[in-house]
């Protein structure tokens, strides 16, 4: 019985099947060795591959170049993939970090992002409250506000300030405006300052000429304001000279619009006019 | 460093290790896509590659070799060879009552060369060897080498010549029994028997 311990075998001595095949392979067997093998192999096919397969260890164990190869083949690629391995290691513990990093990049980014949109908003609500006391001053809904707005303009001359947008929808641009309908007709301290053209709640054609005329004793000052039904200024002149103001045809769009002499900052007139 | 075919194959000859290294570098790579293409592991790659490797020095020892390409075209064409062998063998095993009792493909293998068979068994036979106890493959070097049993006795330190015999049958048996218990023999050995009892 053969018995392997720690990696060596250990064999008793009814057991010469081992011996006998290499002997036999070796051609050391004879007598009555030979015999008793010769009938053993004949009895047992098992016995027929083993003593193949120690020929055949023989025969390729003998060409001892083909396994000095084979050992420095296999040396070679344990190396290599010991340094693959390395690699490999490095690619993955770059790969975690990058796993680990992305998260928090994308965490920090997007809280970048989310106060840059608020600073933005911020900017854009300012901007809004901003553009709305600007309206508020420009578009005066009492007395006191379109005296105010009288100040503003007296520092230019003959200036137009905006004109309707061309997208503007037409039906828009005929209704009314609420604060400016009730200062329309009311009284005003005009001392000797009368109007004549144009009359009151006139209506043009866009190709006639839109002419102002005027009465008036004290020359100083004299200020017209045209504005359109939302409050917005598209014609000013300061210190109005003679008694007449013409604007070329086409010069004011179609629509609803208001207008105001000042005298000295002091509204005389508030009227309005329809463009057709 | 790059080595030109004629070095490359000089130095595969003298067993250079800078050449071999060189070659599973650069030759590894191709052997691969050839099994990964084909139906074949990493590690069938690997097989390959030595079984390629062993073929060519084989060739460039007992044959002369004479390129029409560059070595590189000549190795991959000895591996896909082999591999297409390979593949055939393992299919004609797996559907054995189908198609094992026809003629296999003859492939056009030189006479002196290796049988894609006789590469595997031979890297089995290796790498069980190779396995084996240090002292086991010195003493079966030493009867492979036919040194002299008395001189065996005494380079391996043992106490007689009868001791040194004993230790020849035991290591050959183990290495024997190593070789039968691995799975992949039993497929060669079967394969071998159905070839001579058809």
């Amino acid at each position: 019985m053969i018995r392997e311990v720690n990696g060596y075998l250990f064999m008793t001595e009814q057991d010469k099947i081992p011996e006998w095949i290499d002997r036999f392979n070796n051609n050391e067997l004879s007598g009555e060795e030979l015999a008793q093998f010769i009938e053993l192999l004949n009895k047992d096919p098992e016995l027929r591959s083993e003593v193949t397969l120690d020929k055949e260890l023989n025969e390729i164990l003998s060409a001892n170049d083909l396994l000095e190869l084979r050992k420095k083949i296999i040396r070679i690629r344990e190396r290599e993939q010991r340094k693959g391995g390395g690699r490999r290691i490095l690619l993955i513990a770059a790969s975690i970090l990058i796993l680990i990093s992305l998260p928090i990049l994308f965490f920090i980014f997007k809280n970048r992002d989310v106060d840059h949109q608020q600073a933005k908003l911020n900017d854009t609500a300012r901007s809004l409250r901003n553009q709305m006391d600007s309206a508020k001053k420009v578009n005066p809904v009492n007395k006191e506000g379109l005296q105010l707005l009288s100040d503003k303009v007296l520092h230019g001359e003959n200036k137009t300030i905006s004109t309707h947008p061309a997208e503007t929808l037409l039906a828009s641009n005929y209704s009314p405006f609420p604060a400016y309908e009730n200062l329309v007709g009311a009284h005003f301290r005009s001392g000797d300052f009368r109007l004549i053209l144009p009359a009151s709640k006139s209506r043009f054609h866009l190709s006639d000429p839109l002419v102002f005329k005027w009465e008036s004793g004290n020359q100083h000052q004299l200020k017209l304001t045209i504005m359109d039904n939302k409050g917005n200024p598209v014609y000013e002149a300061d210190h109005l000279a003679g008694n007449s103001l013409k604007l070329p045809k086409g010069y004011i769009k179609k629509g609803l619009f208001y207008f105001k002499f000042l005298i000295e900052n002091e509204m005389v007139v508030f009227g309005k006019f329809i463009v057709e | 460093m790059t080595y030109s075919d004629e070095n490359l194959l000089k130095g595969l000859k003298e067993q250079k290790v800078d050449c071999i290294r060189y070659l599973y570098k650069n030759y590894f790579p191709v052997v691969k896509s050839i099994v990964i293409k084909n139906s074949g592991s990493y590690e069938d790659a690997e097989d390959l590659f030595q079984d390629g490797l062993i073929a060519l020095y084989h060739k460039s020892n007992t044959g002369k070799i004479i390129l029409n390409c560059n070595l590189k075209t000549f190795f991959y064409s000895i591996c896909k060879n082999l591999w297409l062998q390979r593949l055939e063998r393992k299919w004609r095993l797996l559907y054995q009552d189908e198609i094992l009792n026809e003629p296999a493909v003859e492939y056009d293998n030189e006479e002196h060369d290796f049988s894609e068979l006789k590469l595997e068994k031979m890297r089995l036979f290796h790498i069980h060897f190779l396995s084996l106890p240090e002292e086991c493959q010195k003493v079966l070097t030493c009867f492979i080498a036919k040194i002299p049993l008395k001189e065996i006795a005494k380079l391996m330190d043992f106490k007689n010549e009868i001791y040194a015999k004993q230790r020849k049958y035991l290591c050959k048996n183990m290495l024997r029994r190593r070789i039968k218990n691995d799975p992949r023999s039993k497929w060669l050995f079967i394969y071998d028997r159905t070839r001579q009892n058809p």
